[in-house]
């Protein structure tokens, strides 16, 4: 089983790293992101450095972006064309399949943690960091794995690209990643607390800080890392629609 | 299901299929395979022919497990498909007929990837790629390959899977000569180590040089099976000529009742009648005496695709030929199959 799935991330991951057009949207876009809000003051990031509160939002995006965004994609096309109904035949489970990728979704976020860090350095983002936001960067990714296996499972092709699109777009702008939640009014503000993205960027900001973190936080992005993952299992198939 | 070819030596059958029925939504209730049942015995090449939508990839399908709405038995090594896929994805190299391979991966990773997956031994990928001539293009990103050469890596990744049982759904489809020639050596030397094949194919040159039975499919059900020379064992005379011609005065030309003469297309007459030159003589005779030309006349045993005709395109009724020579083949396949 091990080697199995090791085989299978290895190539993956060969094939995500050689990929200029994904390393560009992997590593440029959330870095161009970065520097360009933090050197342009034209969000409402509070009365701190811009840096302070962008630098863990932004690394909440990369993680949805390359978890979640790039994986739901990737999927959708190739089990549209039929490549994912070929690992169907081999001894390769569906579990394996997860593990292989959620470990790719590892690495790449693991690449992208340390660049991101790098110019957030360079901007002059100073982190006292808790333990708990490792296990903050954990519970994110089983999430947004899961959530890649979910839409992936439910629809192929063009519309996974359509819709984790979307979804992406939404969770960046209501999840107080770019900006601070209590600009939200108060109905929404309830609402988007039940959000994956919501709490795993409050997680972050509060263990980049030195912090705990609110305990709704935790147990929303644990619910969320738990349901995903096996909601995403539940719908996995091998073959197009 | 089967028992008298279940067991030999102890071992079961690489497959098993018994009144397989598979059904779709949306089709009217007309099932897609209805009550198929052969065996594929280990060491030999079963070829399973048919036209387009007799029921053969639903059959290849139902065999790798991956239909859950087949009904009847399936059993792959004595075990259901199903339920121990996985477990008998060890013993198989499956070529599923679409569907692509991961498109950002070069030749030589996509070999090797499905090797390990299947935890054959190092040097596997290498061995196949080699054998099928495609170790040049390595480093070759499947999307760069041309349409042959991706059927090619197809079937080489279907050799980089188990030993037992080598499934291949048209594996010389859009190959050219010399590659169609290397696929039909690997399914020979497969077969020959001891796996048992099933491939279906269109080419009936590939059945001739491959297969030592054939299983003959046609609208969801096996109208006949056999080694290739059991099934063109028939005698006959054929002929093409003008259509709408007296069958009664052909039988009788050639000593025959009247009912072992058919049109089989428009203009295309049968005589399952065993040829002697003075029968084909008084044909020749008879078709002179109406001033009728008999175009590709031959006399003797039935060649393969023309027996395929015959199992799968029925003859026309008499009164049908005249009209449909003139609305075409086309016309006249679609109300024969209607």
């Amino acid at each position: 089983m091990i080697e199995r799935v090791r085989a299978l991330a290895l190539t993956d991951l060969r094939v995500a790293l050689r990929d200029n057009e994904q390393l560009l949207l992997t590593l440029g876009i959330p870095v161009a992101l970065l520097v360009f809000f933090s050197t342009v003051d034209v969000l409402p990031t509070g009365t701190g450095e811009p840096v302070d509160y962008l630098a863990p939002g932004i690394v909440a995006l990369a993680l949805l972006s390359g978890a979640f965004v790039r994986l739901a994609i990737s999927l959708g096309f190739d089990r549209g064309f039929g490549a994912i109904k070929r690992f169907g035949i081999t001894p390769l489970g569906p579990g394996e399949f997860l593990a292989a990728k959620g470990l790719v979704a590892v690495v790449l976020f693991a690449v992208q943690l340390v660049f991101l860090g790098v110019v957030a350095a360079l901007l002059g983002w100073r982190p006292s960091l808790h333990i708990g936001a490792l296990a903050a960067i954990v519970l994110g990714l089983l999430t947004f794995v899961g959530l890649a296996f979910v839409v992936s499972g439910l629809v192929d092709g063009l519309r996974s690209l359509a819709i984790s699109n979307a979804l992406f777009i939404v969770l960046l702008l209501v999840s107080g990643i770019v900006f601070e939640l209590d600009r939200l009014p108060g109905w929404l503000l309830a609402v988007v607390k039940l959000l994956p993205s919501t709490a795993l960027a409050e997680l972050l900001r509060n263990t980049f800080d030195g912090a705990v973190g609110p305990r709704w936080a935790w147990l929303t992005l644990l619910a969320w890392a738990v349901a995903t993952p096996a909601l995403g299992l539940k719908l996995f198939r091998w073959s197009p629609n | 299901m089967p028992t008298t070819d279940a067991v030999k030596g102890g071992e079961p059958l690489p497959i098993e299929v018994a009144d397989l029925v598979i059904r779709y939504e949306g089709t009217s209730g007309v099932p897609a395979v209805d009550g198929a049942s052969f065996v594929v015995r280990a060491g030999e090449v079963v070829a399973l022919v048919g036209p387009n939508g007799a029921g053969k990839t639903s059959t290849l399908q139902a065999i790798e497990g991956a239909l859950t709405s087949a009904n009847g038995s399936v059993r792959v090594f004595g075990l259901d498909p199903r339920a121990e896929r996985r477990a008998l994805a060890d013993r198989w190299g499956v070529m599923p007929q679409s569907g692509g391979l991961p498109m950002g991966l070069t030749v030589g990773e996509t070999a090797s990837l499905f090797a390990s997956l299947h935890g054959q031994p190092s040097g596997t990928a290498e061995r196949v790629l080699a054998t099928m001539g495609l170790a040049d293009l390595r480093s070759q990103r499947w999307r760069r390959l041309s349409g042959g050469e991706q059927q090619r890596l197809s079937v080489a990744v279907a050799l980089c899977g188990g030993n037992d049982l080598l499934m291949l759904d048209e594996p010389t489809a859009a190959v050219d000569a010399a590659g169609r020639d290397r696929i039909l050596e690997l399914i020979s030397a497969r077969a020959e180590a001891g796996a048992g094949v099933l491939l279906t194919t269109h080419r009936f040159d590939d059945v001739e040089a491959v297969a030592q039975r054939v299983v003959v499919m046609d609208r969801g059900q096996i109208v006949a099976s056999g080694s290739v020379a059991e099934l063109t064992a028939e005698q006959s005379v054929r002929f093409t000529a003008t259509p709408g011609l007296d069958l009664s005065a052909i039988a009788s030309s050639l000593g025959v009742r009247a009912t072992a003469v058919s049109e089989s297309g428009p203009g295309k007459y049968v005589a399952r009648v065993d040829p002697s030159p003075q029968a084909v003589s008084n044909l020749t005779s008879w078709l002179a005496s109406q001033g009728v030309i008999a175009e590709a006349l031959t006399a003797g045993r039935v060649p393969l695709e023309q027996r395929f005709r015959d199992l799968t395109m029925p003859p026309v009724d008499e009164g049908d030929a005249s009209e449909e020579a003139a609305g075409g083949e086309r016309t006249a396949r679609r109300r024969r199959r209607s």
